[in-house]
């Protein structure tokens, strides 16, 4: 059930937020990446939070960001978190050498810690997966996230605008795939990623600001990745789903051969084809339950 | 004549002190076929919703002449929450409410325990202790009623007990769907155990 406030606080708040943070860094600084970082950064933090705070109160909803027992509780530390490598990157060579090793030590970082204290990596009682099972889940996980995080930043100037529309819908398709399949906690969280998405797409169009979501690669894919891991893990989204949406976001935001003529195209086609196919499956399963539940009283929620 | 006197006193404190002990604290291990943990929440104010956990585990060390030496820790499978509706469990496992692949097993471990009686004369343990469900630990007090000691069908030595108590499902992280889904559960655990 998703109410008018969660629709205000976690769709429109960050929405706002996100515009004016990239429209006034834009009108201070003129540099894009700043404005996108904190644009994406401000709103996403803000809106988790303030989804949270409708049921425990604004205090405890950003002391739960440090004294984590939810698993999501750690996506607003991981999206300030994901600031870091790219801007290490900026500081010459040997910035860009622990740009690198901080990117995949998040990557590998995010898997482990969202699901650690989980059925799948118990703090204590027996383990659902053989060592060799960790190690190609989580390993599996950390390496679709860095790829996607190194083929949005690889794309800096290849229609930008266009770019932040797609991973808008991409988060959007991301959202309404996860909450068919039965999660409206995490569906929110994923409507929080698109109202930043939207807000930040916004400003780029307004202001012309020259570059798309690989300017805050880092807290964007991560949260997106995030919110992914638990969808999967957690609240059990359908494997092949997540890839699509991550495929997606990828071909959507990212690197897709640059210069050539068929790119935009094809990038279209590719991003709108894996999501579109996401959601029309979710959606079936979604349908086949709702049919089989007809006369459940549950369903009357 | 005082030597005689100092000896037999000394006799005396060995002879009570070999003596058994009249009351010794018992181990039980929780029988889960007899054990129910059974909760109620509004809906919509309309009415009320009855589910239960239906994988408890746990063991409880009972002393009625020293209830401080008491204790009770019990494990409740999240997973096995049980409404009779499969579709509407189905979503009572998700992140929505439970969270059970994140928070596996609900668990109760007791920090005090004292025994008073009640109107009836009957003996009630107030158990306080450490409640974790949905990955928050807070304090509650469950106020057992003991119901029964005595042997059982096997003729080995069983107890049993029954509380009733009231829970904010928020104070537990769980606020999707408050109010329309109550905030307030009304919780009624009954176990028995078996001395180990």
């Amino acid at each position: 059930m998703i109410r008018l406030t969660d629709i205000l606080l976690g769709g429109i708040l960050p929405g706002i937020l996100a515009v004016a943070a990239l429209a006034l860094v834009w009108k201070l600084t003129k540099n894009a990446a700043s404005s996108w970082r904190t644009a994406a950064v401000l709103s996403l933090v803000a809106g988790l939070w303030a989804l949270d705070a409708q049921g425990v109160g604004l205090s405890t909803a950003i002391s739960k960001s440090l004294r984590i027992t939810e698993a999501r509780d750690f996506l607003p530390l991981m999206v300030i978190l994901a600031v870091v490598p790219d801007a290490v990157a900026t500081l010459g060579k040997n910035g860009s050498i622990a740009g690198w090793v901080l990117r995949i030590a998040l990557c590998g970082f995010l898997p482990w810690r969202m699901l650690n204290g989980t059925k799948y990596l118990p703090k204590n009682g027996p383990l659902l997966w053989s060592t060799g099972e960790m190690i190609a889940w989580l390993g599996g996980t950390a390496l679709a996230i860095f790829a996607t995080w190194s083929l949005v930043r690889a794309e800096s100037t290849e229609k930008p605008k266009l770019r932040s529309v797609l991973a808008a819908i991409v988060a959007l398709c991301g959202a309404i795939t996860i909450a068919m399949s039965g999660s409206i906690t995490y569906a929110q969280l994923m409507g929080v990623l698109t109202a930043t998405l939207t807000g930040c797409a916004l400003g780029t169009w307004l202001l012309k600001v020259g570059r798309g979501p690989d300017a805050a690669a880092g807290p964007l894919v991560v949260s997106f990745g995030g919110i992914l891991v638990l969808a999967h893990f957690i609240a059990e989204v359908k494997l092949l789903y997540v890839v699509l949406l991550l495929v997606g976001y990828a071909v959507g935001a990212g690197w897709f051969f640059p210069g050539k003529k068929w790119s935009t195209p094809v990038r279209c086609a590719v991003c709108l084809l894996a999501i579109s196919a996401a959601v029309v499956m979710a959606g079936l399963d979604f349908a086949a339950a709702q049919a089989v539940a007809a006369n459940n009283p549950y369903m009357s929620l | 004549m005082k030597s005689f006197a100092a000896h037999a006193l000394v006799l005396l404190a060995l002879s009570l002190g070999a003596q058994p002990a009249v009351h010794a604290a018992d181990s039980y291990v929780v029988d889960p076929s007899h054990t129910s943990v059974i909760f109620g929440i509004s809906h919509l104010g309309f009415s009320y919703t009855y589910g239960r956990f239906n994988k408890v585990s746990g063991s409880y060390v009972l002393d009625e002449a020293n209830p401080a030496a008491s204790s009770f820790d019990f494990t409740i499978e999240t997973a096995s929450v049980d409404t009779g509706d499969a579709k509407r469990d189905e979503h009572l496992r998700k992140p929505d409410f439970f969270n059970a692949n994140e928070f596996p097993q609900i668990t109760f471990k007791s920090t005090e325990v004292k025994s008073e009686k009640n109107d009836k004369g009957e003996t009630i343990f107030q158990v306080t202790g450490d409640l974790t469900m949905h990955g928050v630990t807070r304090k509650v007090t469950l106020p057992l009623r003991l119901l029964k000691v005595g042997p059982g069908m096997d003729g080995k030595q069983r107890s049993g007990f029954i509380a009733e108590t009231r829970l904010l499902r928020s104070e537990f992280g769980m606020t999707n769907m408050v109010p329309h889904i109550g905030d307030d559960v009304a919780v009624t655990i009954s176990f028995e155990g078996g001395v180990q």
